[in-house]
């Protein structure tokens, strides 16, 4: 199921919270968290049902390896590391079948001219994210950070279908004391109406904006010579349909979060304002950032090795994230060339500190939309194509830019497409540059007449679109 | 304000802005979806307006089709026949989205008979992928699902406003395009009006690129075994219809040029194939008849073609008459003769322009 559905909106969401707190009436919050749990496995069923009893497994073998660890504390190390790398290889195969299966495939082919049959396996459902959240569990759970809860707690703690299929990443250990706080169990007027709040936002952001400029770039995409103008538009509107529509589920995630009394961690924080890669990454996808700083780059020895190995284990650690993203090569490209220009930021030092702010926003903003084209193209070939275009100085001209609205509804002249186009690129730019994002909105959040006008509105607006389909672009890493 | 009465005023002015959406909708209906106001501008699109047409027109028969059918003036199909029709056609109809329209004509049970023109190239494959879907939610028969149209995006962000727009501009005394936006429902979905019908276009377009040719994106190869399997499913589909209405299969008349480049590609001895195999199997049911257009001689006419394929209305009301008079029906007898004169005419065709094709056997 997705958030933007009719049935999620007006089905299932109501249903679960007015069960949920239904069930605060019982004296057990197991109750309550055996509730949630069941409506969150329901949750990703409806999507592929097949696909269910992927995630039960891996809860369950998570679990009673995480169990394991607990259980061999006092018999020295060896046992519990053993379990440990058992852990690893289970969750790393996992992700390697699924997601990776073919693309290696494909490569011993391509490298060793054989013919081994591809399984074009479907992809389930967020189990990139799942596998992260348990293996980072076991880690913890080896690293004695953490105590191993009931297996409903971890259930819970996996499955939490706000956060199931798109992240954030969350942590055990700032999820566990929510679920467990006995004061969370009963409505919170004020969480859910900042909750409301912050979905309706998110709501908007990824159902209205990214799918509106989605349809540019899935055209983009299918005109066989862009030329320099068709190709800045197609990129453009990348750039900002993967900003609204990740954001927007992330909002939509920590909005529902929030109705049952839950903080989740933010995700983005107005990444298009960063002033170098570096702070990109800590505004962009702030969960996965933090995951990789410490499960791949801080085990690598971080900066604590030398200037050298230092910029090897960036290296590494953009590697691994252009490799989670996707199976093939344009995913590691673009997750290499943000290490490389980290790198290069980290070489540079202090010598742009002069460079005004807005300089310096400009040129990151430059280099994250190129670094983008990589990241959505179909192909390498494609990619270049369009990198090469947005460089054609010469061929400025505004001929096909009108078919990238092209929706198959109603034919407008060519003008009016354009002008269409470039007004909403030009307004979206405003709001990633100059607005507040969604969730220092939520902070300053007052219930008064005109934030419920406002929020109405965009609601509507929002469930209006939802006849027009779309999914996630999350959904398949 | 404190949280509860935001959270109440926040679901009463989202349910109040939805009703007053859902009420303009049912009143305006600007897919003619519950009612036909003669008087009212209605969608050009086809795949929203037909569920419309067929739901609530005034008809005991109705003309199925593509874009070569789009021209047809059920008028003239009445005046000749004496029946009262609709036609209910779709650009590069496919065969799932004839399934839905059939499947939704025959729940109306309104239609006394069926005319279905078949495209042999909607039996390809290759087709099913370049053949758009149809917006469900008009075509299936749940309630629940009409939330999508009354407070559906195509309708809030694409039609109401311009069809609104235009009414005001016209009332406004602004010159509005008109043929855009179809006032009649026998208008909806005409192409032919501005369009160039000439033999000289089709040879310099043939010329200067045949690949720019419509049929050639629908239909770039063929499995001949695919396509009996496609077939056979028509056949069972037409066969179940049969029992319900009067089916009449008939095949457009595709220009020579088009068989010519079917010939090119090779794919011209499966279409004929298929196209036996269907005449043959239709024989053997009580209630559908087939006519064979393509055996007409205006066939070698190009100057009655916009491009290898679409004809002009002049043809479409000549098809007319045939519909009335049974001129071209095809009996047992006639399934082999009928190739053959297509065979003949394509022969003479490639014989007479000869100079400017490139491939004459």
């Amino acid at each position: 199921m997705v958030f933007s559905s009719y049935e999620f909106i007006f089905a299932f969401l109501p249903l679960v919270i007015v069960g949920y707190y239904l069930l605060s009436g019982l004296r057990s919050i197991a109750y309550q968290h055996l509730f949630l749990t069941g409506a969150s496995l329901f949750f990703y069923g409806y999507f592929n049902i097949t696909y269910l009893w992927i995630i039960i497994a891996s809860i369950i073998v998570n679990y009673s390896i995480a169990k394991g660890i607990d259980y061999c504390t006092g018999n020295g190390t060896r046992s519990r590391r053993g379990l440990l790398v058992l852990g690893v290889l289970f969750n790393v195969g996992l992700l390697g079948y699924f997601k990776y299966h073919d693309f290696f495939v494909e490569n011993i082919n391509a490298v060793f001219a054989c013919s081994f049959n591809l399984k074009y396996i479907i992809l389930p459902l967020g189990i990139s994210f799942f596998t992260f959240q348990q293996l980072s569990f076991l880690i913890s759970i080896y690293k004695k950070e953490e105590k191993v809860e009931t297996f409903l707690d971890y259930s819970l703690f996996v499955t939490f279908f706000p956060q199931l299929i798109a992240g954030p990443i969350v942590l055990y250990t700032e999820m566990i004391p929510q679920f467990k706080d006995p004061k969370r169990r009963y409505i919170n007027w004020d969480n859910f109406a900042n909750g409301l709040y912050v979905f309706a936002v998110g709501l908007f952001k990824k159902i209205v904006i990214a799918d509106t400029v989605a349809l540019f770039v899935d055209n983009g995409y299918g005109v066989a010579d862009p030329g320099f103008v068709t190709a800045w538009v197609v990129a453009l509107s990348y750039t900002m349909q993967i900003y609204f529509d990740f954001s927007g589920y992330c909002d939509m995630a920590i909005g529902i979060g929030k109705m049952f009394n839950i903080n989740l961690p933010i995700n983005f924080n107005s990444p298009y304002k960063s002033q170098s890669i570096t702070e990109f990454w800590r505004r962009w996808h702030m969960t996965l950032g933090r995951a990789l700083k410490t499960y791949v780059y801080i085990p690598l020895g971080g900066n604590r090795r030398g200037i050298s190995r230092t910029y090897v284990n960036l290296f590494i650690t953009f590697f691994v994230s252009g490799l989670w993203h996707g199976a093939a090569w344009t995913f590691v490209l673009w997750g290499v060339l943000h290490g490389v220009f980290i790198i290069l930021e980290r070489l540079a030092g202090g010598l742009f500190v002069a460079v005004p702010r807005y300089v310096k926003i400009c040129t990151t903003f430059l280099v994250v939309n190129f670094l983008w084209v990589l990241f959505r193209a179909p192909d390498l070939e494609t990619s270049l194509l369009f990198l090469k275009k947005m460089v054609s100085f010469g061929e400025l001209d505004f001929n096909r830019v009108h078919l990238l609205a092209n929706d198959g509804l109603i034919g407008f002249p060519s003008l009016a497409w354009n002008v269409y186009i470039f007004s909403i690129l030009i307004v979206l730019s405003g709001i990633v540059f100059f607005t507040k994002n969604t969730i220092e909105m939520g902070n300053v959040f007052k219930p008064t007449l005109r934030s419920a006008l406002w929020i109405s509105l965009l609601f509507v607006i929002s469930v209006v679109h939802l006849s027009r389909l779309s999914v996630f672009i999350y959904f398949n890493f | 304000m404190n949280s509860r009465i935001w959270i109440t005023l926040f679901f009463c002015v989202s349910c109040l802005i939805f009703l007053g959406m859902a009420l303009f909708t049912y009143c305006y209906d600007p897919y003619s979806y519950y009612r036909i106001n003669d008087e009212q501008l209605k969608v050009s699109s086809l795949p929203l307006s037909n569920p419309g047409i067929v739901r609530n027109a005034d008809y005991d028969t109705v003309i199925v089709g593509s874009s070569v059918m789009q021209n047809f003036d059920p008028k003239v199909v009445d005046e000749v026949t004496g029946y009262k029709t609709v036609k209910v056609s779709l650009s590069d109809l496919s065969q799932n989205q004839r399934k839905v329209i059939f499947e939704l004509i025959l729940r109306e049970k309104k239609a006394e008979r069926i005319f279905y023109g078949l495209d042999l190239f909607s039996l390809s494959p290759s087709h099913r992928e370049v053949s758009g879907s149809l917006p469900d939610y008009l075509y299936n028969q749940s309630c629940l699902d009409d939330i999508k149209y009354v407070l559906g995006y195509e309708n809030w962000f694409r039609f109401t406003p311009v069809l609104v727009g235009l009414q005001l501009a016209s009332g406004l005394g602004f010159d509005v395009p008109q043929e855009k936006m179809a006032v009649s429902l026998d208008q909806i979905g005409n192409w032919d009006d501005g369009v160039v019908f000439s033999k000289d276009l089709l040879r310099s377009q043939y010329l200067k690129n045949a690949q720019s040719f419509s049929f050639s994106k629908a239909v770039t190869s063929v499995s001949r075994e695919a396509m009996f399997n496609r077939a056979d499913d028509l056949l069972r589909d037409l066969k179940n219809a049969s029992t319900e209405t009067e089916i009449t299969v008939f095949f457009p008349p595709y220009s020579a040029l088009y068989w010519n480049m079917l010939k090119e590609r090779g794919l011209y001895d499966s279409y004929v194939d298929v196209k036996k195999h269907i005449c043959y199997q239709l024989q053997l049911c009580e209630k559908v008849e087939v006519l064979d257009y393509q055996i007409m001689p205006l066939i070698l006419n190009l100057d009655y073609y916009k491009d290898e394929m679409h004809y002009s209305k002049e043809v479409n009301d000549i098809m007319s008459s045939g519909f009335a008079e049974k001129g071209w029906l095809v009996r047992r007898n006639d399934i082999d003769t009928n190739i053959d004169e297509l065979n003949d005419l394509i022969l003479q065709f490639e014989l007479e322009n000869r100079d400017w094709l490139r491939v004459v056997d």
